[in-house]
């Protein structure tokens, strides 16, 4: 997997110290982490993915929405999405899942062509998770409500189709449906996000914040984690003055000095600032735990730092729907 | 490459395996020249080879009680260089957690084995291919595995022991979850949950048996593991070339009966033995070092009587 050749209409951040840590660091590693088809891998070299794609463009947009990066990026992460409007891992896996409210929310961010994000949003809002098989309502009737306290009846999305609802995805899948033009986005769309921002509520870890799903197993209280503690802040980020809201955003505001991965304090920090509240101090975080580890090549890590310092707050804020007469 | 070409149908007349357990009583000892040791005695061939160890990094814990002890993992790859290996990477796909830097971070890896680029791979993002699962106990058939995995000449399962609260004991064939990468199937790798964990555990390890397993007990998880239950100072390392055999060991170690966990029962028949007499000891008896396991009460059928 070759790096791009030089090209007279790239971005060019420059190595001037002055400079902020994303253009200095996080976009000069992301224009060379490019794979030569216009996509990104998850690390240099690898090949080119959804996730990592997506990332990198949201990352990039705002530097130069015109640039060729950009440009090529967006045609690839076109061609990689399947003709039911979804999106695999990589085009090799062929089968759609997680990853298509993040590629379809990058071509919002994009203007991307309508057709693609509506075929996106229909395909979402078709896709349900496992909660409504035979096997999971006779497994609702069969549970002993000690082994896990949660409601079963809410359908949220899954990692992969048909499997059980999870925080991660479906907070993906409703930050994307906030973010769609009402006109693209299918009938269904405002009780499928009704739904899933129950199915987040009911998730939520008893202390505040979620983990990847289990607020309670056996009775005993699940341990927040702060990526998709950070992506449900997003997602419900209309209901801010809710109690869980203001719990959950303590918790990852207690936490935010002890966040030790790149991936989280960026997550974390979009969150803080989606919910409008004074988030604390990023960039000098972030510089300490590149200088350690240079961020393990993860090109996630890089792009998520990138957006959260550039970009983050105006393609993760939406204006709330207005209230029904 | 670290698909197994083990045999389904095993010789009805397969030699005893042999089974290490060591005694260590913290992980500031020399652990190197323990493995070392260790490893001698079963004549591995990995000299000019590529070792990947897959340790169970499942989340942020300082306290070293989720996690198996980077002493270990730096222990056992300074060992298998000591061998002769042209190369030892460290790989793992946690299941629990996206961040794998935050965990490497928090368990002070890199203080244990210096530049993580160039030798730890995230198993959740590596690049993978299509693999047909050579048995067909769960209704996966197929999955896509780590180029990383794939590409290793010789697959050495690291797991801690511990209580698991839906599997009962998480050991080296449990472990092997951590391959399945997640940006194909999540966090957690539901997909595994939804074709039977024990039966994905079988079809997994039928696929890509390790070829060594070195099992960090010194300090283990009792009560509501992998994640929340108590620590449990045991003591020991538990190592062997046939993974049945040293899971069986360490359930028996922890006081539990394998032949009632039901995957380590089937693997039994296809993997390696699972029945005390056909399993050769060296080091401590597990009598002088077994250390009854507080378990769940769901599982209380696992302990031994």
């Amino acid at each position: 997997m070759g790096l791009p050749a030089a090209s007279p209409n790239v971005l060019k951040p420059t190595e001037d110290a002055g400079q902020g840590f994303a253009d200095r660091v996080c976009l000069p590693f992301l224009l060379k982490a490019r794979n030569s088809d216009g996509g990104w891998g998850y690390r240099p070299g690898t090949a080119s993915a959804v996730e990592p794609t997506a990332w990198s463009l949201l990352a990039l947009a705002k530097t130069d929405p015109k640039s060729e990066f950009v440009e090529r990026g967006r045609e690839w992460l076109l061609r990689a999405q399947n003709g039911d409007g979804s999106w695999p891992t990589r085009p090799e896996t062929a089968e759609g899942n997680w990853v298509t409210p993040f590629a379809a929310l990058a071509l919002v961010a994009l203007d991307g062509p309508p057709a693609s994000i509506a075929n996106a949003a229909r395909w979402l809002c078709q896709s349900h998770s496992g909660e409504g098989s035979f096997r999971m309502r006779l497994a609702r009737f069969m549970a002993r409500k000690s082994v896990i306290e949660q409601d079963l009846s809410l359908q949220g999305w899954s990692w992969t189709t048909g499997t059980s609802s999870w925080v991660e995805p479906t907070a993906l899948a409703l930050i994307f449906l906030h973010q769609v033009p009402s006109e693209l986005a299918p009938p269904e769309a405002a009780e499928r996000r009704r739904v899933g921002e129950a199915l987040l509520y009911d998730r939520m870890c008893p202390v505040g914040g979620w983990n990847a799903g289990n607020p309670k197993v056996y009775g005993v209280t699940g341990i927040p984690q702060l990526g998709p503690t950070a992506l449900a802040l997003v997602a419900l980020q209309e209901h801010a003055e809710r109690e869980e809201n203001r719990r959950s955003l303590d918790w990852v505001a207690d936490h935010f000095d002890s966040i030790a991965g790149p991936t989280s304090l960026a997550l974390a920090h979009l969150a803080i600032e989606a919910s409008g509240r004074p988030a604390p101090a990023l960039e000098p975080k972030l510089e300490r735990q590149f200088e350690s580890q240079r961020f393990l090549e993860n090109v996630l890590a890089f792009s998520q730092a990138a957006f959260a310092l550039r970009s983050g707050p105006d393609v993760l804020r939406w204006t709330p729907d207005p209230p029904k007469q | 490459m670290a698909l197994s070409t083990h045999p389904l149908i095993p010789p009805s007349n397969r030699p005893p395996s042999r089974v290490a357990i060591r005694k260590a009583d913290g992980y500031d000892g020399d652990l190197a020249e323990l493995i070392h040791e260790t490893l001698l005695e079963f004549q591995l061939p990995v000299a000019g080879k590529s070792v990947l160890l897959k340790p169970n990094l499942v989340q942020a814990d300082p306290n070293y009680v989720i996690n198996t002890h980077p002493a270990v993992i730096a222990a056992a790859r300074e060992s298998f260089l000591r061998l002769g290996a042209a190369r030892v990477i460290v790989a793992e796909g946690p299941g629990n957690e996206r961040d794998t830097e935050g965990i490497l971070e928090a368990i002070r890896l890199r203080n244990w084995l210096g530049r993580l680029d160039e030798g730890f791979v995230d198993l959740n993002l590596d690049d993978v291919r299509r693999v047909e699962l050579r048995t067909r106990a769960s209704k996966l058939r197929q999955l896509f595995l780590p180029a990383a995995v794939l590409g290793a000449d010789f697959l050495v399962s690291m797991p801690k022991m511990k209580t698991h609260h839906w599997a009962g004991v998480t050991l080296s064939l449990k472990n092997l979850f951590g391959v399945v990468p997640g940006s194909c199937y999540g966090w957690p790798k539901n997909i595994l949950h939804w074709a039977g964990i024990e039966n994905s555990i079988l079809d997994l390890s039928t696929t890509v048996r390790p070829d060594f397993a070195i099992v960090d007990g010194i300090v283990a998880m009792e009560g509501n593991g992998p994640i929340q239950g108590t620590p449990k100072a045991v003591g020991v390392l538990v190592m062997g070339d046939d993974p049945v055999a040293v899971d069986a060991t360490s359930v028996r170690v922890m006081g539990l009966a394998p032949e009632r966990i039901s995957y380590l029962q089937k693997a039994g028949y296809v993997l390696g033995h699972l029945q005390e007499a056909k399993i050769q000891q060296i080091g401590e008896a597990v009598s002088r070092v077994q250390t009854p396991f507080m378990v769940l009460e769901q599982f209380r059928r696992l302990v031994e009587h």
